[in-house]
């Protein structure tokens, strides 16, 4: 080991802590055994949280907001755990437009497999474990296409996840806007209609269709990032110098478009709903049962956006009053003790001048 | 022999004309080279920390946006960088960020807070040879000062290479760079959703654990959020035990922006007395005695001062008015309107939910009355479908009902 190599090892090595970093070690062997059991063969619905890096959140949220209006996508790597998917870094793929077209991704086929195998030559052992892309300003969802992307990629490449990230959303929101989603397998009837992910309301009417058309074929996984102890003192100290901005921030101001745009898309869900409760009734107790459960849950979808929204406004209320306890409230008291000394900014510069 | 601490001395003396060059540090490079040191540690893998990074250079203006890790093997003279994995790579790179195009414009390595040192050199020569250019920067990461880190300091320093003539002999030496932090809006926002969550990495639990502690565990683990890192948690066992406090994703956001604005108000708080003291050590002057005649000493710092006067002078200024602007509304009627948008959006948000409550209730009643009405109308004919339909649709309890119906009618 070269003088370097040593040098950093004793002096690097305190940078890690082995059980609050435990996710950054890799154990080739228990992620081979557990991919052979394949315990998501017999249950449908095994895999329910994605834990991903910092990094590669970091990386698809700046990828998919540099596609602008254009869908891009790229890979995940990581390793499996029980129940879970740890994404432990992300890759650009060189594909454009993946939305409208079929096979994008096997076009970029050829750069994939030499990325990870370059990656793996240099230590970086990980698996593809899923695929990401964006859906500028729909939301995150996915298409007919996704879908069967996504079947796809679990029938040959399992365990395979999808994630969408809709970067326009993000920038509005100020919150990375990310959804995370595993298909069922061909013919697999979920219990109840909790497939179509609740809280996925914030699908414009104009894809609406798209989406409903689906719905039931796919279901969201929880994500949360995590981060090193090593990210964390990075980042403390990098955020420092953006306390300005978090104290002149005022949420509920810099997102009104974006808050009066999902009021508007509410109230166009909440009259369909109204619409279609209103043909159920009219048909009298003796009409078809079919729709009562569809209506009843779009009923709950509506009422879970209305209150998502009305949870971020109070959010930006809760900003606003600190602001103003903390600092207008003594207001008159400084502005008294200010007049005291306002004559004395003049004086002082003249002193100056005057000064020998 | 350190190649940096004579270097420069003299450069700086020599190079008066040269423009500054200045750099902008952008977050990710530093994730990036965090994750890539955890890993690299985690993982013990063999080796030298060495990576590239990317940017964009304009004249004097140099960007350093994105970074990778780079793959080394043993060579002549020890451990050097693998070159036909270099160049592949940076041409994968390349191909995907091509709006904008981002080149290698640096490595980076660790190294101590004295400078670099002979191994660095050897490898930016390399690098310089690899990509035929002269103009690679040197990004060391000085993994002692982690745990000192105070005021916003990063553990880092940036060096540019040098060519320099002395007594015949081309030597490449190092001068410090400063730089600033810059973000685009997605990195903006993309770092500072994963800084104020906890997002601790410890282990998932496994699944032979009971369902009910890995349950706990895991919803422990969502439930720390402690802005920006600050309180440490201990893990493993006292997880299971906090997790009777389980809060909920809204509570936690709550908390952390709550958390963030304290800090932000604290770090305020903090320059202010910073200023204050300032102004209170300084020696007497007319303004504290009006009767005092002694002129200001020479280390007064004049700047300092009238930019601190500036300062305060402006405050007034951004004080709110009371008398209505130009909208027609001044800043308190404005302020009241905002809170009553908000709680009328909470308002709306309550009554749907009531609404859709309702509506259940409804349905759910229609079906038990139907049923009833049926049953009493004939035994055979009704209850037959109406177990069928009503049978398998009811959540609370009407089972029962049912079934005592129709055994009833039988």
């Amino acid at each position: 080991m070269d003088a370097q190599t040593a040098w950093e090892v004793e002096n690097a090595v305190k940078l890690v802590d082995p059980s609050r970093d435990a996710l950054y070690a890799l154990d080739v062997a228990a992620n081979k055994k557990l991919v052979s059991e394949r315990p998501w063969k017999a249950d449908p619905n095994y895999f329910k949280y994605v834990r991903v890096s910092a990094v590669a959140m970091v990386k698809m949220v700046m990828h998919a907001r540099s596609g602008g209006d254009i869908e891009v996508m790229g890979l995940m790597l990581g390793y499996i755990e029980h129940e879970t998917f740890i994404v432990t870094d992300a890759l650009r793929l060189p594909v454009e437009g993946t939305e409208t077209r079929v096979n994008a991704q096997s076009e970029a086929d050829e750069y994939m497999v030499k990325f990870l195998e370059r990656s793996r030559q240099a230590g970086q052992l990980e698996n593809a474990v899923g695929w990401y892309h964006s859906h500028p300003g729909y939301g995150c969802w996915l298409s007919g296409i996704d879908v069967s992307t996504q079947h796809n990629q679990q029938s040959y490449s399992d365990p395979f996840l999808a994630i969408v990230i809709d970067p326009h959303r993000t920038i509005s929101a100020g919150k990375v806007e990310i959804g995370a989603f595993r298909t069922y397998p061909e013919g697999y009837k979920p219990e109840g209609q909790d497939a179509s992910a609740e809280g996925m309301a914030a699908v414009p009417m104009a894809k609406a269709a798209d989406f409903g058309a689906h719905a039931n074929r796919y279901y969201p996984l929880e994500i949360s990032h995590y981060k090193s102890t090593l990210d964390s003192k990075l980042l403390e100290a990098l955020w420092n110098k953006y306390w300005v901005q978090t104290l002149s921030s005022s949420p509920l101001f810099t997102n009104r478009d974006y808050v009066t745009s999902q009021i508007q898309d509410l109230a166009g869900k909440t009259k369909q709903v109204h619409d279609s409760i209103k043909q159920r009734s009219s048909m009298g107790p003796i009409g078809p049962r079919g729709k009562g459960k569809g209506g009843d849950e779009q009923m709950n979808k509506v009422v879970k956006s209305a209150e998502k929204i009305a949870n971020e406004e109070k959010m930006g209320l809760m900003a606003a009053m600190v602001k103003e306890q903390v600092f207008a409230s003594a207001a008159s008291e400084a502005a008294e003790t200010a007049s005291g000394f306002e004559t004395n900014g003049a004086d002082t510069q003249m002193a100056d001048a005057k000064a020998p | 022999m350190g190649s940096k601490a004579p270097a420069t001395n003299l450069l700086l003396t020599t190079k008066p004309s040269e423009a500054a060059l200045s750099v902008q540090l952008h977050p990710l490079v530093l994730l990036t080279i965090s994750d890539y040191i955890t890993r690299h540690i985690s993982r013990q893998q063999l080796g030298p920390i060495i990576g590239s990074i990317l940017g964009r250079q304009h004249g004097r203006s140099l960007t350093l946006e994105h970074a990778y890790e780079c793959k080394t093997g043993e060579g002549d003279g020890g451990v050097v960088l693998d070159r036909e994995w270099f160049d592949e790579r940076l041409e994968q790179y390349k191909d995907v960020h091509k709006a904008p195009a981002l080149d290698l414009v640096g490595i980076f390595m660790l190294g101590p807070t004295q400078g670099p040192s002979d191994i660095h050199l050897r490898f930016i020569k390399e690098v310089q040879k690899l990509t035929s250019t002269d103009s690679v920067m040197l990004l060391l990461f000085h993994p002692e000062q982690v745990d000192q880190l105070q005021g916003g300091k990063l553990p880092i320093t940036l060096y540019e290479s040098v060519k320099e003539q002395e007594g015949g002999d081309v030597e490449t030496k190092f001068r410090e760079l400063g730089f600033e932090v810059e973000t685009g809006d997605a990195e903006m926002i993309g770092v500072d959703f994963v800084a104020t969550g906890a997002g601790v990495a410890s282990a998932v639990p496994r699944g032979d654990s009971n369902t009910a502690t890995s349950a706990a565990e895991s919803s422990s683990k969502e439930k720390k959020t402690k802005g920006k890192g600050k309180t440490k948690e201990t893990d493993g066992g006292a997880n299971g035990a906090v997790a009777a406090g389980i809060l909920s994703p809204e509570d936690e956001e709550l908390i952390a922006s709550l958390t963030a604005k304290s800090n932000a108000i604290k770090m305020l708080h903090q320059r202010l007395s910073l200023i204050r003291s300032y102004l209170n050590s300084q020696p007497s002057s007319y303004l504290t005695d009006a009767t005092s005649k002694e002129p200001a000493p020479d280390s007064t710092n004049h700047t300092l001062l009238r930019s601190i006067n500036a300062m305060l002078s402006r405050l007034p200024l951004l004080a709110s008015p009371s008398a209505p602007s130009a909208a027609g509304l001044s800043p308190a009627t404005a302020a009241d309107k905002e809170k009553e948008d908000v709680h009328l959006t909470s308002l709306l948000s309550a009554l749907t939910r009531s609404i859709s409550e309702t509506q259940v209730l409804s349905s759910k009643f229609n079906i038990v009355a139907r049923e009833k009405a049926v049953k009493e109308r004939s035994p055979f004919a009704g209850s037959g479908g109406g177990m069928n339909k009503g049978g398998g649709r009811l959540g609370f309890g009407e089972d029962g009902l049912l079934s005592g119906g129709d055994s009833g009618g039988y």
